[in-house]
Protein backbone atom coordinates (compact mmCIF):
# COMPACT_ATOMS: atom_id res chain seq x y z
CA UNK A 1 0.00 0.00 0.00
CA UNK A 2 1.38 3.39 -0.98
CA UNK A 3 1.14 6.50 1.15
CA UNK A 4 -1.46 7.98 -1.16
CA UNK A 5 -3.67 4.93 -0.80
CA UNK A 6 -3.49 5.28 2.97
CA UNK A 7 -4.58 8.92 2.85
CA UNK A 8 -8.24 8.10 3.48
CA UNK A 9 -7.37 6.39 6.74
CA UNK A 10 -4.53 8.64 7.83
CA UNK A 11 -6.47 11.85 8.20
CA UNK A 12 -9.27 10.44 10.42
CA UNK A 13 -6.67 8.59 12.50
CA UNK A 14 -4.74 11.83 12.96
CA UNK A 15 -7.86 13.63 14.07
CA UNK A 16 -8.74 10.83 16.48
CA UNK A 17 -5.35 10.93 18.11
CA UNK A 18 -4.99 14.71 18.10
CA UNK A 19 -2.08 14.71 15.66
CA UNK A 20 -2.03 17.89 13.60
CA UNK A 21 1.17 17.52 11.65
CA UNK A 22 2.75 14.45 10.08
CA UNK A 23 5.59 13.85 7.65
CA UNK A 24 6.14 10.42 6.10
CA UNK A 25 8.75 9.32 3.59
CA UNK A 26 8.51 6.42 1.16
CA UNK A 27 11.21 5.78 -1.44
CA UNK A 28 11.75 9.17 -3.07
CA UNK A 29 8.39 10.62 -2.03
CA UNK A 30 7.66 12.68 1.05
CA UNK A 31 4.12 13.22 2.29
CA UNK A 32 3.37 16.06 4.65
CA UNK A 33 -0.06 16.32 6.21
CA UNK A 34 -1.26 19.30 8.22
CA UNK A 35 -4.78 19.15 9.59
CA UNK A 36 -6.85 22.30 9.61
CA UNK A 37 -8.52 23.21 12.89
CA UNK A 38 -11.97 21.59 13.38
CA UNK A 39 -13.76 24.91 12.70
CA UNK A 40 -12.19 25.51 9.33
CA UNK A 41 -13.31 27.54 6.35
CA UNK A 42 -15.76 25.68 4.00
CA UNK A 43 -13.09 25.40 1.27
CA UNK A 44 -10.72 23.64 3.62
CA UNK A 45 -13.57 21.33 4.66
CA UNK A 46 -14.26 20.12 1.13
CA UNK A 47 -10.54 19.48 0.68
CA UNK A 48 -10.23 17.47 3.87
CA UNK A 49 -10.11 13.75 3.11
CA UNK A 50 -12.28 12.90 6.10
CA UNK A 51 -15.37 14.51 4.56
CA UNK A 52 -18.07 12.05 3.54
CA UNK A 53 -20.89 12.71 1.15
CA UNK A 54 -24.24 11.00 1.55
CA UNK A 55 -26.74 11.02 -1.27
CA UNK A 56 -30.31 11.00 -0.01
CA UNK A 57 -32.72 9.21 -2.39
CA UNK A 58 -36.43 9.79 -2.77
CA UNK A 59 -38.45 7.16 -0.88
CA UNK A 60 -40.91 6.92 -3.78
CA UNK A 61 -41.98 8.13 -7.21
CA UNK A 62 -43.93 11.35 -6.77
CA UNK A 63 -43.80 15.14 -6.60
CA UNK A 64 -40.96 16.85 -4.71
CA UNK A 65 -42.08 19.25 -1.97
CA UNK A 66 -39.33 21.45 -0.62
CA UNK A 67 -39.22 22.37 3.08
CA UNK A 68 -36.98 24.91 4.80
CA UNK A 69 -33.81 23.00 3.91
CA UNK A 70 -31.45 24.83 1.55
CA UNK A 71 -27.80 24.34 0.56
CA UNK A 72 -25.71 25.16 3.63
CA UNK A 73 -28.41 24.09 6.14
CA UNK A 74 -27.10 22.03 9.02
CA UNK A 75 -29.07 18.82 9.63
CA UNK A 76 -29.00 15.95 12.12
CA UNK A 77 -29.61 12.24 11.51
CA UNK A 78 -33.36 11.62 11.27
CA UNK A 79 -34.28 15.18 10.32
CA UNK A 80 -36.99 15.62 7.70
CA UNK A 81 -35.36 17.28 4.70
CA UNK A 82 -38.39 17.54 2.41
CA UNK A 83 -41.48 15.59 1.33
CA UNK A 84 -42.46 13.51 -1.66
CA UNK A 85 -46.12 13.69 -2.53
CA UNK A 86 -47.63 10.36 -3.57
CA UNK A 87 -51.26 11.12 -4.33
CA UNK A 88 -52.79 12.38 -1.06
CA UNK A 89 -49.83 11.13 1.01
CA UNK A 90 -46.72 13.17 1.82
CA UNK A 91 -43.75 10.91 2.52
CA UNK A 92 -40.85 12.43 4.46
CA UNK A 93 -37.33 12.47 3.05
CA UNK A 94 -35.20 11.68 6.09
CA UNK A 95 -31.53 12.55 6.61
CA UNK A 96 -29.53 9.29 6.92
CA UNK A 97 -26.65 11.24 8.53
CA UNK A 98 -25.98 14.60 10.12
CA UNK A 99 -24.00 17.31 8.35
CA UNK A 100 -24.35 20.22 6.00
CA UNK A 101 -26.56 20.18 2.90
CA UNK A 102 -24.12 20.41 0.01
CA UNK A 103 -26.55 20.17 -2.93
CA UNK A 104 -30.31 20.04 -3.47
CA UNK A 105 -30.85 18.01 -6.63
CA UNK A 106 -34.56 18.66 -7.22
CA UNK A 107 -36.76 21.72 -7.35
CA UNK A 108 -40.12 22.36 -5.73
CA UNK A 109 -42.86 20.62 -7.75
CA UNK A 110 -40.51 18.38 -9.75
CA UNK A 111 -41.73 14.93 -10.76
CA UNK A 112 -39.20 12.51 -9.37
CA UNK A 113 -38.64 8.82 -9.84
CA UNK A 114 -38.32 6.00 -7.34
CA UNK A 115 -35.03 6.35 -5.40
CA UNK A 116 -34.00 9.42 -7.41
CA UNK A 117 -31.20 11.35 -5.64
CA UNK A 118 -32.57 14.46 -3.87
CA UNK A 119 -29.88 15.80 -1.52
CA UNK A 120 -26.17 15.49 -0.94
CA UNK A 121 -25.22 15.81 2.73
CA UNK A 122 -21.62 16.48 3.60
CA UNK A 123 -20.58 15.10 6.95
CA UNK A 124 -17.31 14.76 8.81
CA UNK B 1 -61.41 11.00 -32.68
CA UNK B 2 -59.59 10.71 -29.36
CA UNK B 3 -56.85 13.22 -28.78
CA UNK B 4 -53.65 11.36 -28.01
CA UNK B 5 -50.48 13.37 -27.63
CA UNK B 6 -48.33 11.48 -25.17
CA UNK B 7 -47.96 7.70 -24.88
CA UNK B 8 -46.57 5.95 -21.81
CA UNK B 9 -44.83 2.69 -22.68
CA UNK B 10 -45.53 0.26 -19.83
CA UNK B 11 -42.87 -2.24 -20.85
CA UNK B 12 -39.14 -2.78 -21.30
CA UNK B 13 -36.58 -4.31 -23.66
CA UNK B 14 -36.96 -4.68 -27.40
CA UNK B 15 -40.72 -4.14 -27.42
CA UNK B 16 -40.44 -0.79 -25.63
CA UNK B 17 -37.98 0.29 -28.33
CA UNK B 18 -40.32 -1.02 -31.05
CA UNK B 19 -43.19 1.05 -29.62
CA UNK B 20 -41.04 4.22 -29.35
CA UNK B 21 -40.20 3.86 -33.05
CA UNK B 22 -43.87 3.59 -34.01
CA UNK B 23 -44.76 6.60 -31.83
CA UNK B 24 -42.00 8.63 -33.48
CA UNK B 25 -43.41 7.88 -36.94
CA UNK B 26 -46.80 9.20 -35.81
CA UNK B 27 -45.33 12.26 -34.07
CA UNK B 28 -46.48 11.10 -30.63
CA UNK B 29 -44.54 12.04 -27.50
CA UNK B 30 -43.21 9.12 -25.49
CA UNK B 31 -42.77 8.36 -21.80
CA UNK B 32 -40.43 5.55 -20.80
CA UNK B 33 -40.87 3.85 -17.42
CA UNK B 34 -38.23 1.61 -15.91
CA UNK B 35 -37.31 -0.32 -12.78
CA UNK B 36 -34.14 0.32 -10.78
CA UNK B 37 -32.51 -2.62 -12.57
CA UNK B 38 -33.30 -1.15 -15.99
CA UNK B 39 -31.95 2.41 -16.06
CA UNK B 40 -29.67 1.55 -19.00
CA UNK B 41 -32.42 0.29 -21.35
CA UNK B 42 -31.86 1.36 -24.95
CA UNK B 43 -35.26 3.02 -25.49
CA UNK B 44 -34.81 5.43 -22.57
CA UNK B 45 -32.33 7.40 -24.66
CA UNK B 46 -35.03 7.98 -27.30
CA UNK B 47 -38.10 8.85 -25.23
CA UNK B 48 -39.20 12.42 -24.45
CA UNK B 49 -39.41 11.75 -20.70
CA UNK B 50 -38.56 8.80 -18.49
CA UNK B 51 -39.24 7.91 -14.89
CA UNK B 52 -38.07 5.17 -12.53
CA UNK B 53 -41.23 3.53 -11.19
CA UNK B 54 -39.92 1.06 -8.64
CA UNK B 55 -37.44 -1.62 -7.62
CA UNK B 56 -36.17 -4.44 -9.83
CA UNK B 57 -38.91 -6.90 -8.82
CA UNK B 58 -41.55 -6.81 -11.58
CA UNK B 59 -44.34 -7.15 -9.00
CA UNK B 60 -43.38 -3.70 -7.70
CA UNK B 61 -42.58 -2.11 -11.05
CA UNK B 62 -43.85 -3.36 -14.43
CA UNK B 63 -46.65 -5.45 -12.90
CA UNK B 64 -47.69 -2.85 -10.32
CA UNK B 65 -50.92 -1.25 -11.59
CA UNK B 66 -50.99 1.67 -9.07
CA UNK B 67 -47.37 2.55 -9.89
CA UNK B 68 -47.94 2.52 -13.64
CA UNK B 69 -51.06 4.64 -13.19
CA UNK B 70 -49.19 7.06 -10.91
CA UNK B 71 -46.40 7.38 -13.49
CA UNK B 72 -49.01 8.12 -16.18
CA UNK B 73 -50.59 10.80 -14.01
CA UNK B 74 -47.26 12.39 -13.00
CA UNK B 75 -46.05 12.53 -16.60
CA UNK B 76 -49.46 13.59 -17.98
CA UNK B 77 -49.66 10.72 -20.45
CA UNK B 78 -52.97 10.31 -22.25
CA UNK B 79 -52.44 6.80 -23.58
CA UNK B 80 -50.66 3.65 -22.36
CA UNK B 81 -49.16 1.00 -24.61
CA UNK B 82 -48.74 -2.19 -22.57
CA UNK B 83 -46.60 -4.12 -25.10
CA UNK B 84 -46.73 -7.89 -24.48
CA UNK B 85 -46.42 -9.81 -21.21
CA UNK B 86 -46.59 -7.86 -17.91
CA UNK B 87 -49.98 -6.05 -17.73
CA UNK B 88 -50.89 -6.38 -21.41
CA UNK B 89 -53.69 -8.91 -20.87
CA UNK B 90 -54.76 -7.86 -17.40
CA UNK B 91 -58.42 -6.68 -17.50
CA UNK B 92 -58.04 -4.97 -14.11
CA UNK B 93 -55.29 -2.84 -15.58
CA UNK B 94 -57.37 -2.07 -18.69
CA UNK B 95 -60.19 -1.04 -16.36
CA UNK B 96 -57.90 1.19 -14.27
CA UNK B 97 -56.73 2.91 -17.46
CA UNK B 98 -60.32 3.44 -18.61
CA UNK B 99 -61.39 4.75 -15.20
CA UNK B 100 -58.51 7.24 -15.18
CA UNK B 101 -59.86 8.60 -18.45
CA UNK B 102 -56.83 7.42 -20.41
CA UNK B 103 -56.67 5.33 -23.58
CA UNK B 104 -55.25 1.82 -23.50
CA UNK B 105 -53.64 0.75 -26.75
CA UNK B 106 -55.65 -2.46 -26.85
CA UNK B 107 -59.21 -3.73 -26.45
CA UNK B 108 -61.67 -2.70 -23.73
CA UNK B 109 -61.46 -4.24 -20.28
CA UNK B 110 -64.81 -6.00 -20.87
CA UNK B 111 -63.64 -7.76 -24.06
CA UNK B 112 -60.30 -8.58 -22.45
CA UNK B 113 -62.12 -10.22 -19.54
CA UNK B 114 -64.42 -12.14 -21.89
CA UNK B 115 -61.47 -13.58 -23.85
CA UNK B 116 -59.32 -14.13 -20.76
CA UNK B 117 -61.71 -16.80 -19.47
CA UNK B 118 -61.24 -20.07 -21.39
CA UNK B 119 -64.89 -21.10 -21.21
CA UNK B 120 -66.42 -17.76 -22.20
CA UNK B 121 -63.82 -17.34 -24.97
CA UNK B 122 -64.74 -20.72 -26.41
CA UNK B 123 -68.44 -19.84 -26.22
CA UNK B 124 -67.78 -16.64 -28.16
CA UNK B 125 -65.85 -18.57 -30.80
CA UNK B 126 -68.60 -21.17 -31.19
CA UNK B 127 -71.16 -18.39 -31.64
CA UNK B 128 -68.98 -16.81 -34.32
CA UNK B 129 -68.53 -20.14 -36.10
CA UNK B 130 -64.79 -20.38 -35.31
CA UNK B 131 -63.77 -24.07 -35.07
CA UNK B 132 -63.15 -25.38 -31.54
CA UNK B 133 -62.09 -28.74 -30.14
CA UNK B 134 -65.14 -30.93 -29.46
CA UNK B 135 -65.73 -31.24 -25.72
CA UNK B 136 -68.26 -32.42 -23.14
CA UNK B 137 -69.79 -28.90 -22.96
CA UNK B 138 -69.55 -28.78 -19.17
CA UNK B 139 -68.95 -31.36 -16.44
CA UNK B 140 -68.98 -35.09 -17.20
CA UNK B 141 -71.96 -36.76 -15.48
CA UNK B 142 -71.47 -39.20 -12.59
CA UNK B 143 -73.26 -42.00 -14.47
CA UNK B 144 -70.55 -43.96 -16.41
CA UNK B 145 -72.95 -44.94 -19.22
CA UNK B 146 -73.92 -41.31 -19.83
CA UNK B 147 -70.26 -40.25 -19.72
CA UNK B 148 -69.42 -42.94 -22.31
CA UNK B 149 -72.13 -41.64 -24.66
CA UNK B 150 -70.82 -38.06 -24.38
CA UNK B 151 -67.21 -39.18 -24.91
CA UNK B 152 -68.12 -41.31 -27.93
CA UNK B 153 -69.53 -38.13 -29.50
CA UNK B 154 -66.27 -36.25 -28.80
CA UNK B 155 -64.18 -39.07 -30.30
CA UNK B 156 -60.90 -40.67 -29.18
CA UNK B 157 -58.21 -39.96 -28.14
CA UNK B 158 -59.56 -37.49 -25.64
CA UNK B 159 -58.33 -35.88 -22.47
CA UNK B 160 -60.18 -35.76 -19.17
CA UNK B 161 -59.34 -32.52 -17.35
CA UNK B 162 -60.12 -30.96 -13.99
CA UNK B 163 -62.40 -27.93 -14.32
CA UNK B 164 -60.69 -26.12 -11.49
CA UNK B 165 -57.17 -27.27 -12.17
CA UNK B 166 -53.99 -26.99 -14.13
CA UNK B 167 -50.39 -28.10 -14.11
CA UNK B 168 -51.12 -31.61 -15.37
CA UNK B 169 -52.89 -32.78 -12.21
CA UNK B 170 -56.34 -34.24 -12.59
CA UNK B 171 -55.58 -34.98 -16.24
CA UNK B 172 -55.88 -38.29 -18.08
CA UNK B 173 -55.40 -39.05 -21.77
CA UNK B 174 -57.84 -41.74 -22.94
CA UNK B 175 -57.12 -43.65 -26.16
CA UNK B 176 -60.00 -46.18 -26.05
CA UNK B 177 -63.45 -46.30 -24.52
CA UNK B 178 -62.34 -49.28 -22.39
CA UNK B 179 -60.01 -46.98 -20.41
CA UNK B 180 -62.63 -44.30 -19.87
CA UNK B 181 -64.30 -45.32 -16.57
CA UNK B 182 -60.99 -45.71 -14.72
CA UNK B 183 -59.58 -42.49 -16.22
CA UNK B 184 -62.61 -40.44 -15.10
CA UNK B 185 -62.53 -41.99 -11.62
CA UNK B 186 -58.81 -41.31 -11.07
CA UNK B 187 -58.99 -37.80 -12.57
CA UNK B 188 -61.94 -37.02 -10.25
CA UNK B 189 -60.11 -38.30 -7.23
CA UNK B 190 -56.92 -36.37 -8.12
CA UNK B 191 -58.85 -33.20 -8.89
CA UNK B 192 -60.75 -33.43 -5.61
CA UNK B 193 -57.56 -33.91 -3.65
CA UNK B 194 -55.52 -31.29 -5.49
CA UNK B 195 -58.08 -28.54 -6.10
CA UNK B 196 -60.95 -29.38 -3.74
CA UNK B 197 -63.19 -29.64 -6.79
CA UNK B 198 -63.83 -33.08 -8.31
CA UNK B 199 -65.55 -31.72 -11.45
CA UNK B 200 -63.95 -33.00 -14.66
CA UNK B 201 -64.71 -32.44 -18.32
CA UNK B 202 -63.52 -34.10 -21.51
CA UNK B 203 -62.01 -32.63 -24.67
CA UNK B 204 -60.62 -34.12 -27.89
CA UNK B 205 -56.86 -34.70 -27.56
CA UNK B 206 -54.52 -33.83 -30.41
CA UNK B 207 -51.29 -35.82 -30.42
CA UNK B 208 -49.04 -33.99 -32.85
CA UNK B 209 -50.66 -30.67 -33.61
CA UNK B 210 -49.06 -27.63 -35.18
CA UNK B 211 -49.55 -24.19 -33.63
CA UNK B 212 -51.11 -21.88 -36.21
CA UNK B 213 -52.33 -18.38 -35.46
CA UNK B 214 -54.21 -15.59 -37.24
CA UNK B 215 -53.25 -11.93 -36.77
CA UNK B 216 -56.16 -9.48 -36.74
CA UNK B 217 -56.62 -5.71 -36.57
CA UNK B 218 -59.96 -4.16 -35.63
CA UNK B 219 -60.84 -0.47 -35.39
CA UNK B 220 -63.43 1.41 -33.35
CA UNK B 221 -65.64 1.90 -36.43
CA UNK B 222 -66.71 -1.73 -36.81
CA UNK B 223 -64.04 -2.82 -39.30
CA UNK B 224 -61.74 -5.79 -38.88
CA UNK B 225 -59.12 -7.40 -41.11
CA UNK B 226 -56.92 -10.48 -40.86
CA UNK B 227 -53.25 -10.35 -41.86
CA UNK B 228 -52.51 -13.97 -42.67
CA UNK B 229 -51.29 -16.88 -40.56
CA UNK B 230 -48.16 -17.64 -38.59
CA UNK B 231 -46.77 -21.05 -37.68
CA UNK B 232 -45.27 -21.10 -34.17
CA UNK B 233 -44.86 -24.87 -33.76
CA UNK B 234 -41.19 -24.72 -32.77
CA UNK B 235 -41.59 -24.37 -29.03
CA UNK B 236 -40.41 -25.84 -25.78
CA UNK B 237 -42.62 -26.03 -22.70
CA UNK B 238 -45.11 -23.73 -24.47
CA UNK B 239 -42.34 -21.17 -25.10
CA UNK B 240 -42.15 -20.31 -28.79
CA UNK B 241 -38.64 -20.15 -30.25
CA UNK B 242 -39.12 -19.90 -34.03
CA UNK B 243 -42.08 -18.34 -35.81
CA UNK B 244 -42.83 -18.04 -39.49
CA UNK B 245 -45.32 -16.63 -41.94
CA UNK B 246 -47.14 -17.92 -43.88
CA UNK B 247 -47.87 -21.41 -42.48
CA UNK B 248 -46.30 -23.83 -44.96
CA UNK B 249 -48.36 -26.62 -46.49
CA UNK B 250 -51.75 -25.15 -45.63
CA UNK B 251 -53.80 -23.96 -48.61
CA UNK B 252 -54.19 -20.14 -48.64
CA UNK B 253 -57.95 -20.55 -49.18
CA UNK B 254 -58.25 -22.40 -45.87
CA UNK B 255 -56.35 -19.62 -44.07
CA UNK B 256 -58.54 -17.06 -45.83
CA UNK B 257 -61.71 -18.80 -44.66
CA UNK B 258 -60.41 -19.03 -41.08
CA UNK B 259 -59.16 -15.42 -41.18
CA UNK B 260 -62.57 -14.20 -42.30
CA UNK B 261 -64.19 -16.03 -39.35
CA UNK B 262 -61.71 -14.41 -36.93
CA UNK B 263 -62.33 -10.93 -38.34
CA UNK B 264 -66.08 -11.54 -38.07
CA UNK B 265 -65.68 -12.70 -34.44
CA UNK B 266 -63.86 -9.42 -33.67
CA UNK B 267 -66.70 -7.32 -35.06
CA UNK B 268 -69.27 -9.49 -33.27
CA UNK B 269 -67.74 -9.02 -29.80
CA UNK B 270 -66.61 -5.41 -30.30
CA UNK B 271 -62.92 -6.24 -30.26
CA UNK B 272 -60.56 -3.32 -31.01
CA UNK B 273 -56.82 -3.17 -31.64
CA UNK B 274 -54.37 -5.90 -32.65
CA UNK B 275 -55.10 -9.45 -31.60
CA UNK B 276 -54.24 -13.04 -32.34
CA UNK B 277 -56.42 -16.13 -32.56
CA UNK B 278 -54.39 -19.21 -31.68
CA UNK B 279 -55.25 -22.62 -33.11
CA UNK B 280 -54.02 -26.18 -33.00
CA UNK B 281 -53.89 -27.77 -36.44
CA UNK B 282 -53.90 -31.51 -36.97
CA UNK B 283 -55.05 -33.66 -39.87
CA UNK B 284 -56.27 -30.56 -41.77
CA UNK B 285 -58.55 -29.38 -38.93
CA UNK B 286 -58.20 -26.17 -36.93
CA UNK B 287 -59.18 -25.96 -33.27
CA UNK B 288 -59.28 -22.68 -31.36
CA UNK B 289 -57.12 -22.60 -28.20
CA UNK B 290 -57.19 -18.97 -27.06
CA UNK B 291 -57.11 -15.38 -28.15
CA UNK B 292 -54.21 -13.08 -27.26
CA UNK B 293 -55.70 -9.64 -26.76
CA UNK B 294 -52.42 -7.78 -27.35
CA UNK B 295 -49.41 -7.37 -29.61
CA UNK B 296 -47.36 -10.55 -29.90
CA UNK B 297 -43.60 -11.12 -29.81
CA UNK B 298 -43.75 -12.65 -33.29
CA UNK B 299 -45.68 -9.81 -34.98
CA UNK B 300 -42.65 -8.90 -37.19
CA UNK B 301 -43.01 -11.98 -39.44
CA UNK B 302 -46.47 -10.75 -40.39
CA UNK B 303 -45.14 -7.21 -40.88
CA UNK B 304 -42.47 -8.55 -43.23
CA UNK B 305 -44.88 -10.57 -45.36
CA UNK B 306 -47.69 -7.99 -45.51
CA UNK B 307 -45.70 -4.74 -45.33
CA UNK B 308 -48.07 -3.47 -42.62
CA UNK B 309 -46.66 -1.77 -39.50
CA UNK B 310 -48.81 -3.48 -36.88
CA UNK B 311 -47.68 -1.27 -33.97
CA UNK B 312 -48.41 1.90 -35.92
CA UNK B 313 -51.86 0.51 -36.80
CA UNK B 314 -52.47 -0.28 -33.11
CA UNK B 315 -51.69 3.31 -32.18
CA UNK B 316 -53.84 4.70 -35.01
CA UNK B 317 -56.75 2.53 -33.86
CA UNK B 318 -56.28 3.83 -30.29
CA UNK B 319 -56.34 7.38 -31.67
CA UNK B 320 -59.77 6.58 -33.11
CA UNK B 321 -58.77 6.44 -36.78
CA UNK B 322 -60.47 3.94 -39.07
CA UNK B 323 -58.20 1.16 -40.41
CA UNK B 324 -55.94 2.49 -43.17
CA UNK B 325 -56.20 -0.84 -45.03
CA UNK B 326 -59.06 -2.95 -46.29
CA UNK B 327 -58.98 -6.71 -46.62
CA UNK B 328 -58.46 -6.66 -50.39
CA UNK B 329 -55.38 -4.41 -49.92
CA UNK B 330 -53.64 -7.09 -47.87
CA UNK B 331 -51.34 -9.52 -49.67
CA UNK B 332 -48.75 -11.92 -48.37
CA UNK B 333 -45.41 -11.81 -50.17
CA UNK B 334 -42.57 -14.31 -49.75
CA UNK B 335 -41.75 -16.05 -46.49
CA UNK B 336 -40.53 -14.67 -43.16
CA UNK B 337 -38.82 -16.40 -40.25
CA UNK B 338 -38.10 -15.15 -36.75
CA UNK B 339 -35.62 -16.67 -34.29
CA UNK B 340 -35.91 -15.59 -30.68
CA UNK B 341 -32.45 -14.90 -29.34
CA UNK B 342 -32.76 -15.48 -25.61
CA UNK B 343 -30.06 -15.02 -22.98
CA UNK B 344 -30.16 -18.75 -22.27
CA UNK B 345 -27.81 -21.68 -22.58
CA UNK B 346 -28.47 -23.25 -26.01
CA UNK B 347 -28.52 -26.80 -24.57
CA UNK B 348 -30.14 -26.52 -21.13
CA UNK B 349 -32.08 -23.29 -21.92
CA UNK B 350 -31.15 -22.06 -18.45
CA UNK B 351 -31.11 -18.25 -18.15
CA UNK B 352 -27.73 -16.64 -18.74
CA UNK B 353 -27.95 -12.98 -17.76
CA UNK B 354 -24.86 -10.77 -17.61
CA UNK B 355 -22.70 -8.25 -19.42
CA UNK B 356 -22.80 -8.21 -23.21
CA UNK B 357 -19.21 -7.42 -24.10
CA UNK B 358 -19.69 -7.37 -27.84
CA UNK B 359 -22.79 -7.14 -30.03
CA UNK B 360 -22.64 -7.16 -33.82
CA UNK B 361 -26.03 -7.26 -35.57
CA UNK B 362 -26.30 -9.02 -38.92
CA UNK B 363 -27.54 -7.08 -41.93
CA UNK B 364 -28.21 -7.17 -45.64
CA UNK B 365 -31.38 -7.41 -47.74
CA UNK B 366 -34.31 -9.05 -45.99
CA UNK B 367 -32.68 -9.03 -42.54
CA UNK B 368 -34.28 -7.23 -39.59
CA UNK B 369 -33.14 -7.24 -35.98
CA UNK B 370 -35.44 -6.05 -33.21
CA UNK B 371 -33.27 -5.70 -30.13
CA UNK B 372 -32.34 -3.47 -27.21
CA UNK B 373 -28.79 -4.83 -27.12
CA UNK B 374 -25.66 -2.68 -27.35
CA UNK B 375 -22.01 -3.17 -26.41
CA UNK B 376 -21.68 -3.05 -22.64
CA UNK B 377 -25.38 -3.65 -21.89
CA UNK B 378 -25.93 -5.85 -18.85
CA UNK B 379 -28.89 -8.25 -19.18
CA UNK B 380 -30.56 -8.17 -15.75
CA UNK B 381 -31.60 -11.49 -14.20
CA UNK B 382 -35.06 -10.29 -13.18
CA UNK B 383 -37.05 -10.50 -16.41
CA UNK B 384 -37.79 -12.51 -19.54
CA UNK B 385 -34.61 -13.65 -21.26
CA UNK B 386 -35.46 -12.41 -24.78
CA UNK B 387 -32.67 -10.07 -25.92
CA UNK B 388 -33.13 -9.97 -29.69
CA UNK B 389 -35.42 -11.11 -32.48
CA UNK B 390 -33.68 -12.01 -35.68
CA UNK B 391 -36.13 -11.77 -38.56
CA UNK B 392 -35.52 -12.58 -42.23
CA UNK B 393 -37.71 -12.24 -45.28
CA UNK B 394 -37.05 -14.33 -48.41
CA UNK B 395 -38.80 -15.06 -51.67
CA UNK B 396 -39.88 -18.47 -50.35
CA UNK B 397 -39.26 -20.69 -47.31
CA UNK B 398 -36.00 -22.17 -48.66
CA UNK B 399 -34.67 -18.68 -49.36
CA UNK B 400 -35.73 -17.51 -45.89
CA UNK B 401 -33.94 -20.44 -44.23
CA UNK B 402 -30.76 -19.67 -46.21
CA UNK B 403 -30.94 -16.02 -45.18
CA UNK B 404 -31.47 -17.04 -41.56
CA UNK B 405 -28.41 -19.33 -41.65
CA UNK B 406 -26.25 -16.52 -43.05
CA UNK B 407 -27.62 -13.99 -40.56
CA UNK B 408 -27.03 -16.32 -37.60
CA UNK B 409 -23.46 -16.92 -38.80
CA UNK B 410 -22.90 -13.16 -39.09
CA UNK B 411 -24.42 -12.24 -35.73
CA UNK B 412 -22.00 -11.92 -32.80
CA UNK B 413 -22.92 -11.77 -29.12
CA UNK B 414 -20.19 -12.28 -26.56
CA UNK B 415 -20.37 -12.22 -22.78
CA UNK B 416 -23.65 -14.11 -22.45
CA UNK B 417 -24.85 -17.49 -23.71
CA UNK B 418 -27.74 -17.34 -26.17
CA UNK B 419 -30.11 -19.62 -28.06
CA UNK B 420 -28.39 -18.69 -31.36
CA UNK B 421 -26.43 -21.99 -31.65
CA UNK B 422 -29.68 -23.94 -31.19
CA UNK B 423 -31.31 -21.93 -33.98
CA UNK B 424 -28.32 -22.49 -36.25
CA UNK B 425 -28.59 -26.24 -35.67
CA UNK B 426 -32.33 -26.19 -36.23
CA UNK B 427 -31.92 -24.43 -39.60
CA UNK B 428 -29.80 -27.43 -40.75
CA UNK B 429 -32.32 -30.06 -39.59
CA UNK B 430 -33.83 -31.87 -42.60
CA UNK B 431 -37.22 -32.20 -40.89
CA UNK B 432 -37.39 -28.45 -40.24
CA UNK B 433 -36.40 -27.72 -43.84
CA UNK B 434 -39.14 -30.10 -45.00
CA UNK B 435 -41.69 -28.38 -42.75
CA UNK B 436 -42.37 -31.60 -40.87
CA UNK B 437 -42.84 -29.92 -37.51
CA UNK B 438 -45.34 -30.01 -34.68
CA UNK B 439 -45.38 -28.63 -31.13
CA UNK B 440 -43.27 -31.55 -29.84
CA UNK B 441 -40.62 -31.31 -32.58
CA UNK B 442 -38.08 -29.12 -30.74
CA UNK B 443 -38.21 -31.17 -27.55
CA UNK B 444 -37.64 -34.32 -29.61
CA UNK B 445 -34.49 -33.01 -31.31
CA UNK B 446 -33.20 -31.44 -28.09
CA UNK B 447 -33.77 -34.75 -26.31
CA UNK B 448 -31.90 -36.57 -29.07
CA UNK B 449 -28.94 -34.21 -28.67
CA UNK B 450 -28.87 -34.60 -24.90
CA UNK B 451 -28.79 -38.41 -24.94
Amino acid sequence: MTLLEMLDRLAPAMRRHGVFHLTLAENDAVLTLTLSPAVAAPVAQTMAPSVRQNTVPSPEMGVFRMGAIRPGSTVATGDILAFVEVGPVRLPVIAPAGGVIHTVLAQEGDTIGYHAPLFIIQSE
Amino acid sequence: MRKIRRVLIANRGEIALRIVRACNILGLETIGVYSEADSSLAHLRLVDHSICIGPAAAARSYLDIPRIMRAASLTEADAIHPGYGFLSENPDFAQAVEQAGLVLVGPSAAVMRLMGDKISAKQQMRLAGVPCLPDSDGALPADPAMARTICAAIGYPLIVKASGGGGGRGMRIVHHETELDTAIATAREEAGRAFGNPVVYAERFLQKPRHIEIQVLADTHGHAVWLGARDCSVQRRHQKLVEEAPACGIAPERIAALGALCARACIRMGYTGAGTFEFLYEGSDFAFIEMNTRLQVEHPVTEMTTGIDIVREQLRIAMGHPLSIRQHDIHTTGHALECRINAEDAVTLRPSPGLVTKWRAPGGPGVRVDTHLYDGYAVPPHYDSLVAKLIVHGTDRVDAINRMKAALDEMQITGIATTAPLHRRLMDEPAFAAGEINVHYLETIMGAAAS
